[in-house]
């Protein structure tokens, strides 16, 4: 008989995702993604000052804050044919990587890796055997059996208290954990330590971009980050030698930790390579512009069509036409007026809010499009697209992961395999440690051209009058992003956000076609309907973010996230 | 370390929940505070919050508080209010808030010596542009239970020479 199962955080207002599934027999059959709130968000911009947007959009979403800032400033500078100064792309450049290390850091321990790991099962680890476990994956020097039994103790009273405390949510003892408990305790372990990294990365942004999580740097032309290297109270030296060994920690922590971790869990569930693929075409963006007019990238992206590599079709820039007349946004089953197929800079936002219909309209996110198909966006997307186009950075971590995993699996794994719940999980590791090179050479190359003499940071932005658009892209942590704006005598006339949660959990589509979040939850299993753990795992490696978080806190709260089954 | 963190939390495009935010521009327009006392519009930290609160001795947030009694009604909570609520399933990044993050620092080391905080309830937390009026009204009221707060451990705020009503970027047209 077949069940329904929905999660729908409806008793937090924060909360915007809704899952639905149907099992038979143990697996999912049917699925669906929405999202249960308005993004009302583009209609505040229309009539304002294009460049005064940014600080807008940077306030759409908790998470996903300096994103909407690059986006914002990279359209308007587009549309306006702006080009802008080395050192403002060099300074946008490690604002960007920093913030990717920091998301991809906290994305896996602190939002998924209690999917894979259980805490209670890290007490009966043996910490001498955890440490030499560790020992064997890296030479990282916070793996030490003292630390390991210091972490294990405070696991130990928190159970004792009878309060799991931050765990106390997780899905303890459930049949499909796995992890032997040394691999338990070594997670818990770097679960702590991710905190203190996390911070570096915070404090590279802020350095540059004056605070976090709102950055205060950025304009239309630049920065605002005044350079002169015998002045205390702006951008000199010191500040710029201040940033390096930051990095240094943080591309330690990512390079050390954070990937063999990924590596072990990866090969020591290897069934989950072989669920959650789903939408197999991918959608990347390149980024990390290294001259002032955006043509040319440190990391590639492209589309890969079919799961097939050897499809692999680049896109050179923002104003390759095959990326910017490929995009459009489908609102069949949304809770918009219309229905098929719009480009961003015809799109309209008019709400028009049904129930939640299985065969209607469902959820308040578009369906983007790309020449008319569904794609998944994000790093396992900018992952293959570097890979197929011969990146040598891609390269390099994508084949020391699969390595790894190989040795830990005892089977070889492939590219092919990234199709996956795991592959997102490996992708984005392999995509944070390639990103903390990246990092320390845009540092390099902001240090050497301030050096030479160049302290140029800004082109003032002129207005004319009539029409202009222009499109604004960012491979951002959750995928590629993008901002569309119609400039109509200098004030904004359309201004569309198509986000990569809106790529991944895109409702179905004029034709029918699932999103990729739907998609990828065909298969499934599921053990037990009322811990659908596995739903969550899958989801999770999406790293979803739906857009525009209201933080409303609710002291009267008691139940986060709602899980129903219907017999 | 600082002695004192004041932080304003929320959505400033989402109407009543832009009052954290909004109750800070009012305290910075008015008052000046002691070097080693930090006073911020944090907006949506989200899962940066661990960072930001981290390694204070006392923090005061100000915060929108869901429906619970009439719009503008100014709250206090302590520590265990805070922390009574059940840390919940994680499914988007957004979910991790206060409770949680309190919860991590006590495990991880740096929570603030104590916590405090000044909620408003409010009317509409939708994505719009403006307060409502009873909320706006609360500003004066919230605003003087965070400076007294504040008092209790010591942090006097000055009141500035140049004092003004400035309107905040947001709500500017």
């Amino acid at each position: 008989m077949s069940k329904r199962i929905t999660i729908d955080p409806i008793t937090r207002i924060e909360g915007h995702l809704r899952i639905d599934v149907e099992v038979d027999g143990g697996e999912v059959k049917k699925a669906w993604a929405s999202s249960t709130m308005w993004r009302g968000i583009e209609s505040m911009l229309v009539g304002r000052d294009p460049r005064d947007a940014w600080l807008f959009t940077q306030r759409f979403c908790g998470v996903c804050t300096t994103v909407h800032a690059m986006a914002s400033v990279r359209s308007v500078e587009d549309a306006l044919e702006l080009e802008v100064p080395l050192n403002a792309q060099y300074i946008r450049n490690i604002i960007m990587t920093a913030h990717a290390l920091h998301d991809h850091v906290v994305h896996f321990y602190q939002l998924s890796a209690l999917d894979w790991v259980d805490v209670v099962s890290a007490l009966k680890a043996d910490p001498a055997k955890a440490a030499a476990i560790a020992e064997s994956l890296s030479d990282w020097p916070g793996n030490s059996k003292e630390q390991m039994k210091a972490v294990q103790d405070k696991v130990k009273n928190l159970v004792a208290s009878g309060q799991l405390g931050i765990f106390a949510h997780g899905y303890w003892g459930h049949p499909a954990m796995k992890l032997p408990p040394e691999i338990n305790l070594l997670a818990v372990s770097h679960y702590l330590q991710a905190l203190e990294y996390q911070r570096y990365a915070n404090q590279v942004v802020a350095i540059l971009g004056g605070k976090t999580p709102h950055i205060q740097n950025v304009a239309v032309g630049g920065v605002a980050n005044a350079i002169n290297l015998d002045s205390p109270a702006t951008l000199n030296l010191d500040r710029i030698y201040s940033m390096k060994p930051l990095l240094d920690k943080i591309t330690s922590f990512v390079q050390k930790v954070y990937v063999p971790d990924v590596c072990a869990v990866a090969g020591l569930y290897p069934e989950w390579f072989g669920y959650g693929g789903g939408v197999k075409n991918y959608l990347s963006v390149p980024d990390i512009p290294l001259d002032g007019r955006n043509t040319k990238f440190a990391l590639p992206g492209g589309t890969i069509m079919n799961g097939d590599i050897g499809t692999y079709k680049p896109i050179k820039g923002q104003r390759d036409p095959y990326w910017r007349k490929g995009v459009t946004e489908d609102s069949t089953h949304s809770y918009y007026t219309g229905g098929g197929p719009l480009h961003p800079f015809e799109g309209k936002t008019e709400p028009q809010f049904t129930d939640f219909q299985d065969d209607g309209k469902y959820s308040w996110v578009k369906s983007p499009r790309f020449e008319g198909k569904p794609m998944q966006v994000g790093p396992l997307a900018n992952v293959l697209c570097g890979y197929a186009a011969g990146d040598p950075l891609m390269k390099k971590w994508t084949d020391a992961a699969l390595s790894n995993i190989s040795a830990i699996a005892k089977v070889k794994a492939t590219p092919a395999m990234l199709h996956s719940t795991l592959g997102r999980h490996g992708a984005r590791a392999i995509r944070a440690a390639v990103y903390s090179e990246i990092a320390m050479q845009q540092w390099q190359l902001l240090l050497d051209n301030v050096v030479k003499g160049d302290t140029t940071i800004y082109n003032r932005p002129e207005f004319p009058k009539g029409t202009i658009e222009g499109v604004g892209f960012h491979e951002a942590p959750r995928g590629t992003l993008s901002h569309w704006v119609v400039v109509e005598d200098g004030k904004i006339k359309n201004y569309q956000a198509v986000v990569p949660t809106t790529w991944n959990a895109s409702p179905r589509d004029e034709k029918g076609n699932v999103g990729p979040y739907e998609a990828s939850l065909l298969g499934n299993p599921v053990a037990q309907a009322d811990h659908p753990l596995e739903v969550l795992r899958t989801i999770h490696s999406f790293d979803p973010c739906m857009a525009c978080a209201v933080h409303v806190f609710d002291p009267e709260r008691k139940r986060l996230a709602r899980v129903k089954v219907l017999g | 370390m600082s002695r004192l963190a004041i932080f304003g939390i929320g959505n400033v495009l989402a109407q009543d929940d832009a009052v954290g935010p909004t109750v800070i521009h009012w305290l910075n327009s008015r008052y000046t505070f002691p070097p080693d006392v930090v006073v911020e519009d944090l907006g949506t930290p989200a899962l940066e919050l661990p960072t930001h609160l981290a390694g204070h001795r006392f923090v005061i947030f100000v915060d929108a508080v869901a429906p619970s009694g009439e719009p503008g009604t100014v709250k206090l909570y302590d520590r265990e209010d805070l922390l009574s609520n059940p840390p919940g399933l994680r499914v988007t990044p957004h979910d991790p808030a206060l409770t949680e993050t309190l919860l991590l620092l006590e495990l991880t080391g740096g929570a603030p010596g104590d916590v405090k905080m000044v909620g408003i309830v409010a009317a509409e937390t939708e994505m719009a542009l403006g307060l409502s009026p009873a909320v706006r009204d609360a500003i004066p009221l919230a605003a003087a239970t965070v400076l007294e707060l504040a008092e209790r451990v010591g942090v006097i705020a000055l009141l500035r020479p140049d004092a003004s009503d400035s309107i905040p970027w947001w709500e500017a047209a």
